[in-house]
C-alpha cells in the first residue's frame, strides 16, 4: 500500500468511523486505530439519540460493520499510538497492539470462554458503567465489532498467578483453540500522509462534588449509567431501576450542569446534557405511564434547529417538570431516597424533594489519555484538554500541526450530528492532504 | 470600598443565579427571607442598599462560595456590605446583643459576655485539654437530654468531617480540636428538617453559634444545647497541610493533636512536638476570620476553651440555665475545678475585637 495515499483515523467511535468510511469510499486507505477492544465509542453505549428518539446502536451497528468489513479500512482494535514521526503526507507511525489473548482470526465471539471464565460476573463492566458485571474473559457488549472476546490481563487467573483449575476452564471450553495465552504485545508501522484524531469523551465522575453525594448515595448515578440502565440491553433489561434495593424507580431527578459551567472544574457547557435529559425523561415516560422526571437546570442551551421545540415537547406531550435550580445537594434518607435540597429559583422557596433516583448530568471530558497522544503527536491543546484547531473560523479541523486533523468531542463538546459533520469535514481535509500527495509523486 | 468595587471583587458578576448559595445556607432554611443569591442579584441590578439587605443573618460558614458553581466570593461580598452598612451607622452589636437577650441570662462581663458561671474545669477523660466538652456531651446524652449530638471528627487524616451521631463512642472519638471550620450547623440543618429530630446538642464555634442562634429564633420548636469553642481564628486544611509540611516537616495528617497556644502552632506527632510561630500560617487562615470579633463565643449556652486556665484545664462560661444545666451533670462526676486568668481571656478577646474591626474598616475602605 502507498502510505502516502493512506489516513490514520484515531478513535472508534461515531466520529472516527465515520470519517474513516468517508475516505474509504473515495477510494483512499484508512487505518482505524481503537483503544479498547470494539470500535462503536460513546454512542454505542446510549439507548436513544436525541432529537429523533432513534435507537443509537441499530443506527450505529451497521456503520461499525461497514466500518471493519471495508475493503479500504484495517481496523486495529485494542491498540493505541505510541509515536509519530515525519510530516504531512508522510508521517510514520507506530502502533502498539495489546494482546487479547484471543487469536482474532479463530474467535467467533461465541461466548463460551465468557461464561466457563471462573471469574465470570466478578467484576464491574466498562461498557455497562459500573452497573454490570463482567469475567475476567468478556466480551465488552453484544454487538462488538470485532465481535471478538478479550482476556482481561490484570485480573485473569492464569496470567496474573499462572494458574486457573486444572488448566484454564476459557481453553477448554472454546471450541476453536482461540484462546492464546501466549499472545504478546504487537508493534506495528504504518505509513500514512494524514491523520484524523478522533479520541472523544470521558465521563467527569463527580465523587469530589461530595454534596450531591456521587459514590456515597446509592440512587445517585450518573447520565451514562442512566443510558445503560434504561437500555434493553443493559444490565437491568432496560428497568429503571433504585439500586439500593432493586425496585422500580418511579420518580426521577436529573441535574444538569455538574461539574460543568463550574469554574472550578469545567467552565465549558457539555453542550448534550439539557437535550440528553429531556430525551431520558421523555423515554422513561415511554417505558412506564406513571413515571414522574424532574430536570434541575440553572438555563437551558437548547441552541440547535428544532432543540427548542424538542424540550417543549418534552414538557407538554411527556410531562416532564423543569425546575428552575442547581441544588445545594442531596442527602439520602431512612429509605435510601435520595432528597434534593433546592431553591426554586423563579419564587425564591426553599424545598426539598424526595425521589428515587438522581441523575446527574455530569461534565463530559476530553477522553484519558489525550495529553499523552498530544504529545506524541505534537498538536497542541487548550486549556481544558480539547485539541486546539489552527483557526475556529476558517480551519475549524485542522489541529496545529499540518496533515493532523481533529472531529467530534475531541474538539470541543458537541452532540452526534456535529460530531459525524465534523468527521466529514476532517475527511474531506485529510483526503485533500493526500490527493495533493499523491498527484505530486 | 463602594459597592461597584465590592462586586468586581468579589466576583459577583460572575453569578448565573442557580441558586446554589441559597440552597446551601443554613441560616436561609429558615430565615425565608435570607438569600445569598437574591442579594447578589439586587447587587447586579444597582438595587442594593447595605443597610436594609439581611446581611446579619449570615453566619460566615462559607459553605455558599464553597459549592459556588461561578466562584462568587459571598462571605467577602458580605462582609464588604457590612462595613458600608457600618459605615452608616448600624451597629453590629446591636444583632448579637438581641440574640443574648433572647437566649441567655447570667451577669454582663464587657470582654467575655453573659456569664453565669466562669471556672477552670477538668474530667479524667482525655480530650483537648481537660475533656469538658466529650464529657459534657455524653453526660448529656447518657442522661437524655438531647437525642443527637453533633460532633466534628477527623477524617483523611486531620481533615475535619461534621457528623451528627447518637452514639457515645463516636462522640469520644471526636475529641481534640480540629482547628478547622466543619460545617456542623449544616449536619444540624439536616437533623431538624430530615431527621425530625427534637433535641440536638451541638458542638460549634463562635461563628456557627451565631447562626445557630438566628436558627433557633426562626424556628425555636427545636431544643438545641449549644457549646461553644474558644476560637481566635481557624484553617483551610487544603493550605494548612502543605504548609505545615513545608515549615515543620511533618505530615499534619498524621497529627495526634494540633494546638495553638501563646502565639504557637504545635503539632504533636509520632512522641515529638513540632513548633512554629502562629504567625507563619497566616496564609492558611480561614478569609472570615480576620473580620470576626468573638473569642468566646459569646451567644453559646456553654462555652470552652484553653486560654485562661493552668494546663490540663479547659475554661467553662456558662451562660444560659440550659448551659448550667449540662454543666451540672459533670459536678459531682469527678470534675475538678480550679480558678480561671480572667483577664487572660480579655486579652484575646481584645486583640480578636481589634483585628476584626480594623479588616473590616479595611474592607469599608475608611
Amino acid at each position: 500500500m502507498n502510505g502516502n495515499k493512506c489516513v490514520l483515523v484515531i478513535g472508534g467511535g461515531v466520529a472516527g468511523i465515520q470519517a474513516a468510511l468517508d475516505l474509504a469510499e473515495q477510494d483512499f486507505k484508512v487505518y482505524l486505530v481503537e483503544k479498547t477492544s470494539s470500535i462503536g465509542g460513546r454512542m454505542a453505549q446510549l439507548d436513544k439519540t436525541f432529537p429523533t428518539n432513534d435507537c443509537s446502536i441499530c443506527i450505529l451497528a451497521p456503520k461499525m460493520l461497514e466500518c471493519f468489513g471495508h475493503e479500504n479500512i484495517t481496523v486495529l482494535s485494542y491498540a493505541e499510538v505510541k509515536e509519530v514521526s515525519g510530516e504531512k503526507g508522510d508521517f510514520t507511525v507506530k502502533v502498539r497492539k495489546k494482546p487479547r489473548y484471543v487469536d482474532e482470526e479463530k474467535c467467533t465471539g461465541c461466548s463460551a470462554c465468557v461464561d466457563a471464565c471462573l471469574l465470570k460476573d466478578r467484576f464491574l463492566d466498562e461498557f455497562d458503567m459500573g452497573l454490570g458485571k463482567r469475567g475476567a474473559a468478556y466480551l465488552p457488549f453484544a454487538q462488538a465489532v470485532p465481535r471478538v472476546a478479550v482476556i482481561d490481563e490484570e485480573r485473569c487467573l492464569f496470567i496474573t498467578k499462572g494458574k486457573c483449575g486444572k488448566a484454564p476452564a476459557c481453553k477448554e471450553a472454546c471450541e476453536r483453540d482461540a484462546i492464546d495465552f501466549e499472545q504478546k504485545e504487537e508493534e506495528v508501522e504504518l505509513h500514512v500522509g494524514a491523520i484524523i484524531v478522533a479520541t472523544g469523551l470521558d465521563v467527569y465522575e463527580p465523587y469530589e462534588i461530595e454534596e450531591y453525594g456521587y459514590g456515597r448515595i446509592e440512587n445517585v448515578i450518573t447520565g451514562l449509567q442512566y443510558e445503560r440502565m434504561i437500555n434493553a440491553g443493559g444490565p437491568t433489561g432496560g428497568h429503571l431501576v433504585r439500586l439500593s434495593d432493586g425496585k422500580p424507580a418511579k420518580r426521577l431527578a436529573f441535574i444538569l450542569c455538574v461539574g460543568s459551567r463550574d469554574l472550578k472544574r469545567c467552565p465549558y457547557c457539555s453542550s448534550v446534557c439539557c437535550m440528553y435529559a429531556t430525551k431520558s425523561g421523555m423515554l422513561a415516560r415511554e417505558h412506564e405511564e406513571d413515571m414522574e422526571s424532574f430536570v434541575f437546570y440553572t438555563d437551558i442551551r437548547a441552541f440547535g434547529r428544532g432543540f427548542h421545540e424538542y424540550i417543549e415537547r418534552g414538557m407538554e406531550e411527556y410531562g416532564i417538570n423543569f425546575v428552575r435550580a442547581k441544588p445545594g445537594k442531596i442527602t439520602e434518607n431512612a429509605n435510601k431516597s435520595p432528597v434534593i435540597w433546592y431553591e426554586d429559583t423563579l419564587t425564591g422557596e426553599l424545598k426539598r424533594m424526595e425521589v428515587d433516583l438522581v441523575i446527574l448530568a455530569t461534565a463530559l471530558m476530553p477522553s484519558k489519555g489525550v495529553e499523552e497522544l498530544a504529545t506524541t503527536l505534537e498538536v497542541e491543546l487548550d486549556e481544558y484538554g480539547f485539541l486546539k484547531v489552527k483557526d475556529p473560523l476558517y480551519a475549524p479541523v485542522d489541529t496545529t500541526r499540518e496533515g493532523i486533523f481533529v472531529a467530534g468531542f475531541a474538539q470541543s463538546p458537541k452532540d452526534i450530528t456535529d460530531s459525524v459533520a465534523q468527521a466529514s469535514g476532517a475527511a474531506g481535509r485529510a483526503g485533500e492532504v493526500i490527493s495533493f500527495v499523491s498527484l505530486k509523486s | 470600598m463602594e459597592i461597584e468595587e465590592l462586586i468586581r471583587e468579589t466576583k459577583v458578576y460572575n453569578c448565573v443565579e442557580c441558586g446554589e448559595c441559597t440552597a446551601n445556607c443554613p441560616v436561609s432554611w429558615f430565615e425565608t427571607d435570607y438569600s445569598p443569591r437574591a442579594i447578589a442579584k439586587r447587587a447586579l441590578e444597582g438595587l442594593i442598599d447595605a443597610r436594609e439587605e439581611k446581611i446579619w443573618s449570615c453566619m460566615s460558614c462559607e459553605i455558599c462560595s464553597d459549592r459556588c458553581p461561578s466562584a462568587v466570593d459571598y462571605p467577602k461580598f458580605i462582609w464588604g456590605l457590612r462595613a458600608e452598612a457600618l459605615k452608616s451607622g448600624i451597629e453590629e452589636e446591636a444583632y448579637v446583643s438581641e440574640l443574648e437577650q433572647l437566649f441567655l441570662n447570667g451577669e454582663r462581663d464587657e470582654d467575655i459576655g453573659i456569664v453565669r458561671e466562669m471556672t477552670a474545669g477538668k474530667m479524667s477523660i482525655a480530650g483537648q485539654d481537660g475533656g469538658i466538652v466529650t464529657s459534657l456531651l455524653t453526660a448529656g446524652m447518657e442522661k437524655g437530654l438531647f437525642e443527637s449530638a453533633i460532633v466534628v471528627h477527623r477524617a483523611d487524616g486531620f481533615k475535619a468531617k461534621a457528623i451528627t451521631t447518637e452514639d457515645v463512642e463516636a462522640i469520644i472519638k471526636a475529641k481534640g480540636s480540629k482547628y478547622q471550620f466543619a460545617p456542623t450547623v449544616e449536619r444540624m440543618v439536616e437533623a431538624i428538617l430530615e431527621g425530625g429530630k427534637k433535641s440536638i446538642a451541638i458542638v460549634a464555634l463562635p461563628c456557627s453559634i451565631y447562626g445557630i442562634r438566628r436558627i433557633q429564633k426562626a424556628y425555636p420548636e427545636v431544643e438545641l444545647y449549644s457549646i461553644g469553642l474558644f476560637c481566635f481564628e481557624n484553617f483551610y486544611y487544603e493550605v494548612l497541610k502543605p504548609l505545615v509540611s513545608e515549615l515543620l516537616g511533618v505530615d499534619l495528617g498524621l497529627a495526634d493533636k494540633i494546638d495553638v497556644k501563646k502565639g504557637k502552632f504545635v503539632v504533636d506527632i509520632e512522641g515529638e512536638s513540632k513548633v512554629c510561630e502562629v504567625g507563619e500560617i497566616d496564609k492558611a487562615v480561614r478569609a472570615s476570620c480576620v473580620f470576626c470579633t468573638d473569642f468566646t463565643a459569646r451567644l453559646a449556652d456553654i462555652s470552652v476553651g484553653s486560654v485562661g486556665s493552668p494546663d490540663g484545664f479547659s475554661t467553662v462560661i456558662t451562660r444560659s440555665k440550659k448551659g448550667e444545666e449540662l454543666f451540672g451533670l459533670l459536678k459531682g462526676d469527678g470534675l475538678e475545678t480550679t480558678s480561671v486568668d480572667r483577664d487572660e481571656i480579655a486579652k484575646l478577646v481584645s486583640l480578636k475585637r481589634k483585628r476584626g474591626v480594623e479588616e473590616l474598616e479595611k474592607l469599608g475602605g475608611v
